[in-house]
């Protein structure tokens, strides 16, 4: 069996490569496809091959280049990278499918293909950087890269949100800097581990420093991640991308961030730290805010790619709601969420970008009698939002029940009430979208059913939905450790 | 009592310097409604942040980190370093940025974000 050493800085390496080489293939398109689904796929494999080493033998520790910690730059898998990593990589290589076999909506395919696969690069790197500065770099390539596939479609509309959602996000990054320059100032190491070791002593000594830098690193990842006042950019950039960017951007792109935030939380800072403060108490109101508002945006919108990015700034709220509870079961809860609600939104969108590109109908209230045209895609929007709305037997039923458990362990049953209170809500924007699709007159009967490569990411995710609803136990080991790691 | 404070407020010029500037950048970018404009707010904030950086690094007569005899003072050479790639990437976010402000106008004949809103209003009527 050979070593997974060098595996970690592979998988970022790999698409990196293949970012670069992907774009020079103009001319051999079938080639630039080959390797832009070859290139998901080893990394996919190598991180199942990563979660699988990381679960037997513990934490993998990489130096890059052979240097060692306080001078050299390290890559830690602990299993909350190694289980993000695997979340991204399937999800990812789903997406890459579709980009591939979906009729195009973008003009330079190869550089298309090139910056979801720079995007991918980034994101692997962020949840496995154990140097913050790394972190910092591998946040803005992911950032710049995902304003670029939303400004690639160069519509009207696509290129003002990219714009809007670039300064933003040039905005968060200037936070994130800045406190990193706070925390390198009382610490003096750019590594994680040794910066906690330093703070325990100095925290202390420089309250004012840490204090500040917190702030600035929660409002620039709070950005970044769309955490509810911050997250005016989200919906118009997630709606006027092209389908395959609006899934990885609201499937993966914003939990990247919260999972960056954590990472950061509890290998930098030490949890005991972070929750002092009371940035736990202003997360929870942001948290419970964010889930409020955004069903009640997402209730209002006729626009079907609008209601599911105001979806996602609610089910954001979620996961930030599972992390700021801080009770095992809560914190598991938002684990999940992440797999989950990626799961299911990049289902969502991919199925809503098949609907609108065969039928050229934007709004819920112009999809009558479509379901009986296009019955597959319908049945996999559906099963999508059932599970968005949390049915039991649905994945999206085993992160809620886990994040209302936790609410009760933690004593704030009031949380429990939130997250059944949003259940209704979901059900009140999902359920017009499917019975305005099954029901009403046939109003369209030319539309038809895509080719069955274009349904294949769909039947896949649908088919996810419903096997982490009925037997959630196979990704358990790896959720249990990385709720150790935050709540030890 | 004032001179004291007068002499700390000097002993971080520094610092104090690139704060005013981050917020000078803040409030321009959040304020002025010419996208060109907004874009050098957001150098000026980036510029404050790698000021206020380099700063961490600086010592009062040190000299550039070279081992040489008779050399006993450095400056610490990594804020510098991290904050060449800090400038690589406001370079590239900035030209990326200019990029689409060509694009914007093209697309609406305007610079001015509340006309750009405007224009997308009137559409969605």
């Amino acid at each position: 069996m050979f070593s997974l050493t060098h595996a970690p800085i592979l998988m970022v390496v790999i698409l990196l490569t293949a970012a670069f080489i992907v774009p020079l293939l103009r001319k051999h398109l079938l080639v630039a496809k080959a390797l832009f689904l070859g290139a998901g796929l080893l990394v996919t494999i190598l991180s199942f091959l990563v979660a699988w080493n990381v679960l037997e033998n513990g934490t993998m520790v990489y130096n890059v280049g052979g240097w060692a910690a306080p001078h050299g730059i390290a890559l830690v898998v602990d299993a909350f990278a190694a289980y993000v990593s695997l979340v991204i990589s399937v999800i990812s290589l789903v997406i890459f499918w579709f980009a591939v076999f979906a009729p195009r909506e973008v003009k330079h395919e190869v550089g298309y293909y090139a910056l979801i696969l720079l995007l991918t690069a980034a994101m692997h790197g962020i949840v496995m950087a154990g140097d913050i500065f790394n972190l910092f770099v591998f946040v803005e390539i992911s950032s710049l890269a995902a304003v670029a596939i939303i400004a690639v479609k160069g519509t009207k509309e696509s290129i003002e949100a990219s714009f809007r959602y670039l300064i933003l996000s040039a905005l968060g990054s200037g936070g994130l800097l800045f406190s990193i320059a706070l925390l390198f100032m009382v610490t003096g190491h750019l590594n994680m581990d040794l910066m906690r070791q330093t703070l325990e002593v100095t925290a202390g000594q420089y309250p004012l420093n840490v204090l500040t830098a917190l702030a600035f690193m929660v409002v620039g990842l709070g950005v970044k991640s769309a955490l509810f006042p911050l997250h005016i950019w989200l919906p118009d950039a997630h709606a006027n991308a092209p389908t395959a960017s609006s899934a990885l951007l609201s499937g993966l792109v914003v939990k990247v961030y919260i999972v960056a935030l954590m990472r950061i939380a509890y290998m930098t800072l030490g949890m005991e730290l972070f929750y002092l403060l009371p940035i736990r108490q202003i997360l929870l109101v942001m948290a419970s805010l964010a889930i409020v508002a955004g069903s009640v945006f997402a209730i209002v919108q006729d626009n079907i790619k609008r209601l599911l990015a105001f979806s996602t700034v609610a089910q954001v709220g979620y996961i930030f709601l599972g992390f700021s509870l801080l009770s095992a079961r809560a914190v598991e809860g938002a684990v999940w969420h992440i797999l989950i609600h990626a799961i299911m939104k990049t289902l969502l969108f991919l199925a809503v970008g098949v609907v609108i590109h065969q039928s050229g109908y934007k709004k819920i209230s112009q999809l009558h009698g479509l379901g009986r045209r296009m019955p597959l895609t319908f049945a996999c929007i559906t099963l999508g939002a059932l599970s968005m709305v949390g049915i039991p037997g649905t994945a999206g039923f085993i992160s809620k029940l886990y994040l209302a458990l936790g609410a009760l362990d933690a004593g704030q049953a009031i949380f429990a009430v939130l997250i059944l209170l949003s259940s209704l809500l979901s059900a009140v924007y999902y359920f017009p979208l499917i019975i305005t699709a099954y029901f009403g007159h046939d109003a369209s009967p030319t539309v038809v059913e895509p080719s069955l490569a274009v349904q294949l990411p769909l039947v896949v995710l649908a088919i996810a939905v419903l096997f982490y609803g009925l037997m959630p136990s196979i990704l358990l080991p790896l959720v249990r450790q990385t709720a150790l790691l935050i709540t030890r | 009592m004032s001179m004291e404070i007068l002499e700390r407020l000097y002993g971080n010029i520094y610092y104090l310097t690139s704060v005013i500037l981050f917020v000078i950048g803040f409030h321009t970018m959040l304020t002025h409604r010419n996208l060109i404009k907004k874009l050098m707010a957001l150098n000026i904030m980036d510029t404050a942040i790698f000021l206020f950086f380099v700063a961490i690094g600086y010592r009062q007569g040190g000299q550039a980190p070279i081992l040489l005899p008779g050399v006993t003072s450095f400056v610490n050479p990594v804020p510098s370093a991290l904050i060449l790639t800090g400038i690589v990437i406001s370079v590239s976010f900035t030209a990326f940025a200019l990029a689409l402000v060509v694009l914007l106008y093209k697309h609406y004949g305007t610079l001015d974000s509340d006309e750009i809103i405007a224009i997308r209003g009137k559409k969605h009527v």
